[in-house]
């Protein structure tokens, strides 16, 4: 596998979208590629951070005028 | 009384009341408009209530209508949601992907590790509007290739390439900053 192939890869498997075949190609590739491997690294830990900042909590106003509107329908 | 369908059917769509509200303020960027964003999503949810099959994709159904809801009332009000893309960005937009990944990986780039809140907002901000999407909706939203490509009408492969392409932007926004923070060129 080339570091472009390992590249479209790993972005696949942090989407959960990369077929459960290809991913020993993937991991055997970043286990002999440091570069990979870091890069890998980053994306993933960028996702989570997104992830985690990114949650909200619909404002109580807001779930009252919703349970409003679907009550009353 | 309510029929055991309408009980139901509002069991399904309440519970993506917060992914929801999330989705509206990554659109409307404020609690107010984002708020009646989410009114008029499930305003129209209900109204399409009978093309809805019990038990299938809500989250994926809401979505849709919230977004149509949104792109509806920007046109109305004569307004494109856009990102703030700049010329190097634009640049980003419109290269291959294998062009793009020649240039990194940067593994000289250690300090990511330290990204911040207001970072994340303002990489997001600046990427545009249709890889700000899909990002969200796949990283944040947690949605599948396939649920985006219907969320946003466009085909798999699309999606595929505005994730790729998207998150690639974003890092290297991400590293720019920090290397200018931390005093490099």
């Amino acid at each position: 596998m080339t570091c472009e192939d390992a590249h479209l890869n790993m972005h696949d498997y942090i989407s959960g979208e990369l077929a459960s075949e290809h991913h020993k190609n993937l991991m055997d590739h970043m286990d002999e590629c440091p570069n990979c491997q870091e890069y890998f690294r980053q994306t993933q830990h960028i996702q989570t951070t997104m992830r985690d900042f990114m949650q909200y909590e619909a404002p109580f106003e807001l779930q009252t005028a919703v349970s409003s509107i679907l009550a009353n329908a | 009384m309510k029929s055991k369908r309408r009980k139901s059917f509002e069991q399904e769509v309440l519970c993506h009341l917060d992914r929801l509200y999330g989705y509206a303020m990554h659109l409307c960027r404020n609690n107010e408009d984002a708020s009646d964003l989410v009114q008029d999503t499930y305003l129209n949810a209900l109204k399409s209530e009978k093309q809805y099959s019990l038990g299938t994709n809500a989250g994926a159904w809401l979505f849709t209508i919230m977004r149509n809801t949104f792109l509806n009332k920007m046109r109305k009000m004569s307004r494109k949601p856009t990102g703030m893309a700049g010329e190097w960005i634009e640049q980003m937009t419109r290269e291959d992907i294998p062009e793009l990944i020649k240039h990194g990986p940067d593994p000289g780039v250690k300090c990511l590790d330290n990204l911040l809140k207001d970072d994340i907002s303002r990489a997001i901000d600046n990427l545009p509007e249709e890889f700000r999407d899909a990002v969200v909706l796949c990283d944040v939203q947690g949605f599948s290739y396939s649920d985006i490509a219907k969320i946003l009408d466009i085909p798999i492969g699309t999606v595929r390439s505005r994730i790729h392409r998207g998150r690639f932007i974003l890092r290297h926004l991400l590293a720019d900053w920090e290397k200018v923070a931390m005093g490099g060129g």
